[in-house]
């Protein structure tokens, strides 16, 4: 739990090769090859594994990326609800930190 | 040639001998059995479907007959088989017919995964059609029946067959299965409708089956589009409501309803997503047919074919 509040950590797709997606206006759909799963997620969470797998990133770092997609500035609440979306995403082992 | 080419007494023996030949969509079925309640179905339902006398494959082998030993005379029972191996535990001879029309049911959904197929309805109209995924005693098959009535072509009544090759629905038309107080509904809203006799005391309560307009068993080579998602909901006294469902949500509720969806992994997905990409979706309540009917009738696709 204390990692996932590390908003400097770098994240990565678990199963990079293994991720299909849909996104439908504010959901989407995710399913994993590796694990036959598929979840229910949020549009922005699609958003940020479409990131991860351009690139591992951090909270802050996505932060950043969604915020200028909505011409926004990036403040530390966008970062505390990267985090949480990151988390959650860690839970369905659809992405993992980078090994430091 | 249609097995209504065939008289009863032809029909009897060659289901008691060899066996019938005869195609049903996409797939031929070959038959065996000496249980005259299956064959007088069979007369009865499948008048219109074409033998298949040529045909050099049979995609399911099936036979329906009495065990051998004490229950092929003592509270006699029916037994089965598909490729020759008992596949259900026997039934009351009684149930003969409808247990025919189950195991072919599962023959399809257990068998042909060239297809992602759900647990589903699934009518068209100007080339658009409507999936109605809906769990037992939604009253689905009670609306199917209704809308087969009223110009909707009937694709299927229980199984949606989604081509993974292109993503359209194949046509399997069957007779819809009736249940309990749908029988006399529909027996009453559709005075011209064909049902087989009522089976009492089965898993399902009080079944019948309804033949399917002739029509739509000639267009079974003909595929669809499919426009709506639609989960039907019978309540009694219900408003007639049309609720859109996100289709995120329409996506997981009907991979939960799909035989194997998860066997067809990635293909699947695919297949779905194609299927809800193309599909507005929506929960509808109801309670009176014909205003049932109508709504449907209202509907328009999200892109016109």
């Amino acid at each position: 739990m204390e990692q996932s509040q590390d908003t400097t950590i770098n994240w990565r797709i678990a199963s990079p090769d293994a991720l299909r997606w849909r996104i439908w206006n504010d959901e989407a759909v995710v399913y994993c090859e590796r694990s036959g799963d598929t979840h229910l997620i949020s549009a922005a969470a699609a958003d940020i594994l479409q990131s991860l797998q351009q690139a591992p990133a951090s909270a802050a770092d996505l932060a950043v990326h969604l915020a200028l997609q909505e011409r926004q500035t990036p403040d530390d609440a966008l970062v505390d609800d990267v985090a949480t979306i990151l988390a959650s995403l860690q839970e369905l082992a659809l992405i993992a930190p980078v090994a430091s | 040639m249609k097995i209504s080419s065939l008289s009863p007494a032809e029909l009897r023996l060659r289901l008691q001998e060899d066996g019938l030949y005869f195609r049903t969509g996409d797939f031929v079925t070959h038959l065996q059995t000496d249980l005259p309640g299956v064959a007088d179905g069979i007369g009865l339902l499948y008048a219109d479907y074409a033998l298949a006398d040529d045909a050099r494959f049979a995609d399911f082998h099936i036979s329906l007959n009495r065990p051998r030993g004490l229950r092929r005379w003592f509270r006699p029972q029916v037994v089965f088989r598909f490729d020759g191996a008992p596949t259900f535990k026997p039934l009351p001879l009684d149930q003969a017919y409808p247990m025919f029309e189950w195991g072919l049911n599962w023959c399809v959904s257990s068998h042909a995964h060239e297809y992602l197929i759900i647990h589903a309805a699934v009518v068209e109209k100007n080339g658009c059609a409507a999936i109605l995924p809906a769990p037992p005693g939604s009253g689905k098959s009670t609306l199917c029946a209704a809308l087969v009535g009223h110009g909707w072509r009937l694709l299927s009544d229980e199984l949606a067959m989604i081509r993974l090759t292109d993503g359209k629905l194949a046509a399997l038309p069957r007779p819809v299965s009736l249940k309990n107080a749908s029988i006399d509904i529909i027996a009453r809203y559709l005075p011209q409708a064909v049902l087989s006799r009522k089976v009492i005391d089965t898993m399902k309560g009080t079944v019948a089956h309804m033949k399917p307009p002739a029509a739509c068993v000639a267009r079974a080579s003909e595929t669809a589009r499919a426009a709506w998602m639609i989960f039907p909901r019978y309540e009694a006294g219900a408003a007639t409501r049309l609720d859109p469902v996100p289709q995120a949500r329409a996506f997981m509720r009907v991979a939960d309803n799909a035989f194997n969806f998860s066997l067809l992994g990635a293909r699947g997905f695919e297949a779905l997503a194609g299927v809800i990409d193309a599909s507005r979706c929506y929960d509808f309540s109801y309670s009176v047919l014909d205003e049932a009917i109508a709504a449907f009738d209202a509907l328009t696709p999200a892109t016109v074919p």
